[in-house]
């Protein structure tokens, strides 16, 4: 932590109280959803006991999907950044890293339904084996392997960037001294890369299970029924199909335990930076064995294929002229202007929360006696991570369900549970920045007077302008694309794309699915790509 | 600059936000308005919904509105989540499964019309429920890609074939509940093991009747769970006669649609008079072509009605026993496909 200089801090009161009363609100907000779901009324030992075998299921289930989708995104992130490493004059290298990255901004409802265009029944890759082999011998179309490869298609990619950024850190000397002593690959990868690599693995192994155990909407379409499941589809069948009110609250204070464990045994461990730039040009000492060549080439290629073959296969089959016919359905001009402007909205707010939030705590830390405020701002970041959108949506459901209508106020609810989903990564982006930039200007704008709102029109967001963007655009485009709350409270006076697509979806084949998704891959390009112009303009203009 | 990007986005906000207010619901009629949730394809364009609408109103001097939810069942879901603030006037697309289990919700009320169904497989009189049309479930496939299908349930779940079926959830569909019921018709106790049995070839369960089916149309299931009556729509408005239903040894159950009128409506009135129009002439010729099922009242089928399986035995659940057992029997199935 960068100490700042002391005579700064008395003037920072007011910004320190609101930040901690905010930090204070949010975590009050989870209490008040623990208490709500408590106490939602016909809870009691027998109906615990009742639903005790469904929990147990729907743990085992949820357990052994996260943990096959943590281990293989994390040996197939490593594989990959292992070979970018080194080849990174290959062509396309930088374009695959970003193809990564899309792959997280990429709607969930549109990767499930471009990787069953290619791994369906009817997509391309079984049909051709079934040519080969006269049989299907693929893993079932939906079910346990095609939810961890949805899985995989969203996680590899950040695991990839962070082992690629830690490998890179690896010290110039230590290279050029590998080279001089003539290391092969393997004993290279002995001394020097897997040591870099080693503690990178418990956080990222944990961060993954926590993502996939909790993941909602993949495990719903991919799903293909009650034997692959987590506790957040749970929690939706219980509200949406059986209206069983007791075992969705059960449910949701279960989903809270395990999450609030594995944060707690996250936050110990080394945290892990996903957003670092990637340097794109450094230098490594070239091997030339024909057979590292064709190994390196491999895992490139079928990266290649994993990432982005499924939405090029949506590209290929979409059928222009029958979708097209999307266009002219008002349901989707609505449902479009919803969810842009719930992305618009709630990536801002986020941006500002996250903001506010890490500059309290920033001139918090200066009271070095006041630790314990520091960690509840820290804390109350990560809300989302341990209450999920659909525990969110339950709560609130039974909160308010008798006293306003709750599909009417849907926009707000979403629109919450959205800006709680953005806090993390916005916060996780933009707080180192502010913490080195303002250090660095603090003395600076006391010799000029600048301060407050001053200095961070003037000073503080000029200087962040690539991380605003990247923020923006990040949570513009998860929350475009999130397919969470809407599910709960979406009707037909208010719908999201997503929900749109999630719908079109079932009806596999259907044109206007496909154009729907392309559509909204378009527009979530846009959102992010547009944020990240927009900022990088600005800043480079100030 | 950031000033100016931020009162630009502060412009626009407002922008939005106005005319999201502005898009809000458009001007009222002054007609009044019967709005009925039924399921989505019964309120598709293809569905019966376009020609009882026009047939209602030309007699009601009002405006139908058809709601279609993603399932039969999620019509009785979304009005309990709605509770008394709904803007239902009429749930149409439960059967008679449920009858007893929507009932005890207290959110329907009597439609005070006399039945004048005559075309039932087995008589159903009901003061809440009025049926309106009936079929019986079948497992549907295409005779050019299936030569050899299985002939009873038990053979399907046995059989060494690599059968693919689509099916729906219990949960959220009626299909889905009609499935689980003639299993637990035919097998009784047995049932859940049955179910375990023919775990391998469920290709996937489906929230509702046209995600499945639209599935098997695509060729990625050998066979869906669907009417006797299906085929007769492929023969009747596409020409194709290649569709079939599987005549099952140990019969068929039957499924008979109902309809009801929401306790909290505020056109009561006009609610009940829809009721009785449920057996004109202009709802009930509507249906077979449109539904693809049978009218409750006798008439005259087209052509394409014709070779349809014909069950030699019907398979039928009292409501009051499904009411009793439901919430048991959905855990065992749920069980025995977490397997």
């Amino acid at each position: 932590m960068i100490s700042p200089h002391p005579n700064l801090s008395r003037q920072y009161l007011p910004l320190i109280m609101s930040g901690v009363v905010l930090a204070v609100g949010l975590l009050g907000c989870v209490m008040g959803i623990i208490l709500t779901l408590l106490f939602a009324g016909g809870i009691d030992i027998l109906s615990l006991w009742a639903t005790s075998d469904r929990i147990l299921t729907t743990l085992r289930s949820a357990g052994i999907q996260a943990s096959l989708s943590a281990v293989l995104s994390v040996i197939i992130g490593f594989l990959g950044a292992y070979a970018l490493y080194y080849r990174p004059h290959w062509p396309g290298q930088k374009l695959l890293l970003q193809l990564g990255f899309i792959a997280m901004i990429l709607p969930t409802t549109v990767a499930a339904l471009a990787l069953t265009s290619l791994w369906g029944r009817t997509g391309i890759f079984r049909q051709s084996l079934e040519h080969l082999f006269g049989q299907d011998i693929l893993f079932d179309a939906y079910g346990l392997e095609m939810v961890v490869l949805a899985h995989i298609f969203f996680n590899a990619p950040l695991v990839m960037r962070v082992a690629l950024s830690c490998l890179q850190a690896i010290p110039q000397n230590q290279l050029k001294l590998a080279s001089q002593l003539g290391f092969s690959r393997m004993v290279r990868f002995q001394v020097m890369e897997a040591p870099a690599l080693l503690p990178l693995i418990p956080s990222l192994l944990g961060l993954i299970f926590l993502l996939c155990f909790s993941s909602f909407s993949l495990v719903l379409m991919l799903g293909g029924g009650p034997s692959v499941t987590t506790l957040e589809v749970a929690i939706y069948t219980s509200i949406r199909f059986e209206f069983d009110l007791p075992t969705a609250a059960i449910l949701s204070v279960i989903q809270l335990i395990c999450s609030a464990a594995v944060i707690l045994v996250l936050s110990v461990m080394t945290s892990v930076n996903w957003t670092t730039h990637i340097r794109p040009t450094y230098q490594i000492i070239r091997t030339d064995s024909r057979l590292a060549q064709l190994l390196d080439g491999g895992v490139i290629l079928a990266l290649w294929a994993m990432f982005a073959a499924p939405v090029m296969m949506l590209v290929i089959r979409s059928d222009l002229a029958a979708g097209l016919d999307i266009i002219y359905n008002p349901d989707f001009w609505d449902a479009a202007f919803s969810s842009l402007y719930l992305g618009l909205s709630a990536s801002i707010i986020s941006v500002c929360l996250s903001l506010w939030l890490a500059a309290a705590r920033y001139r918090l830390a200066q009271r070095r006696h006041i630790s314990a405020f520091r960690h509840l701002i820290s804390l109350s970041v990560s809300v989302y991570l341990v209450v999920p959108s659909i525990v969110l949506g339950t709560a609130s459901f039974i909160w308010l369900r008798g006293w306003i209508d709750i599909f009417s106020s849907a926009f707000w609810l979403v629109l919450a549970a959205n800006v709680a989903m953005g806090l993390p990564f916005a916060s996780r982006i933009l707080a180192g920045r502010y913490e080195t930039l303002t250090a660095r200007t603090d003395r600076l704008c006391q010799m000029l007077n600048i301060s407050g709102l001053r200095r961070l029109w003037h000073v503080t967001l000029p200087g962040m302008h690539i991380e605003l963007g990247l923020a923006l655009g990040l949570t513009a485009a998860l929350s475009f694309g999130d397919l969470g709350v809407i599910t709960l409270f979406g009707s037909d006076s208010f719908r999201t794309l997503p929900l749109m697509l999630y719908q079109h979806s079932a009806r596999y084949g259907a044109a206007e699915a496909d154009i729907l998704a392309l559509v909204m891959l378009a527009m979530a390009l846009l959102l992010y790509g547009g944020f990240t112009m927009l900022c990088r303009q600005l800043g480079r203009r100030s | 600059m950031m000033r100016v990007f931020l009162s630009h986005v502060a412009g626009l906000s407002g922008l939005l936000m106005a005319s999201l207010g502005l898009a809000s619901p458009a001007l009222a009629s002054d007609k009044p308005v019967l709005t009925v949730y039924t399921y989505d394809s019964f309120a598709s364009e293809w569905g019966p919904g376009p020609a009882i609408e026009k047939n209602f109103e030309a007699i009601c001097d009002c405006d139908l509105q058809f709601v279609g939810l993603d399932s039969s069942i999620g019509i009785l879901g979304r009005l309990q989540l709605e509770g008394r603030s709904t803007e239902a006037d009429i749930a149409l697309g439960l059967d008679t499964n449920l009858t007893d289990v929507a009932r005890k919700t207290g959110l329907f009320m009597p439609h005070e019309q006399t039945s004048s169904a005559d075309a039932l497989p087995v008589p159903f009189e009901d003061d809440v429920f009025m049926p309106f049309d009936w079929g019986y479930f079948a497992f549907v496939y295409d005779t050019s890609r299936m030569q050899m299908p299985p002939r009873s349930l038990d053979e399907l779940i046995s059989s060494d074939e690599p059968v693919k079926i689509a099916i729906q959830d219990p949960r959220t569909s009626t299909p889905g509940l009609g499935l689980l019921l003639w299993m637990k018709s035919v097998y009784g106790d047995e049932a859940a093991a049955k179910w375990a049995q023919l775990q391998p070839k469920i290709l996937t369960v489906t929230k509702g009747w046209w995600d499945a089916y639209s599935l098997f149309l695509e060729g990625e299931a050998d066979m869906v769970l669907s009417y006797t009556t299906s085929p007769a729509y492929h023969i009747i408005a596409e020409g194709k006669d290649n569709y079939a239903a599987a005549a099952f040894d140990e019969g068929h159950y039957a499924q008979i649609e109902v309809a009801s009128i929401v306790s909290s409506t505020d056109v009561p009135d006009l609610a009940k008079s829809f009721m009785a129009f449920i057996h004109n002439d202009g709802f009930q010729s509507v249906i077979p072509t449109t539904n693809w099922m049978y009218p409750v009242t006798s008439s005259d089928l087209p052509d394409g009605f014709d070779g349809l399986v014909s069950p030699s035995t019907t398979l039928l659940f009292s409501a009051e026993e499904v009411a009793a057992n439901q919430k048991r029997w959905i855990e065992e199935w749920r069980q025995a496909s977490s397997q």
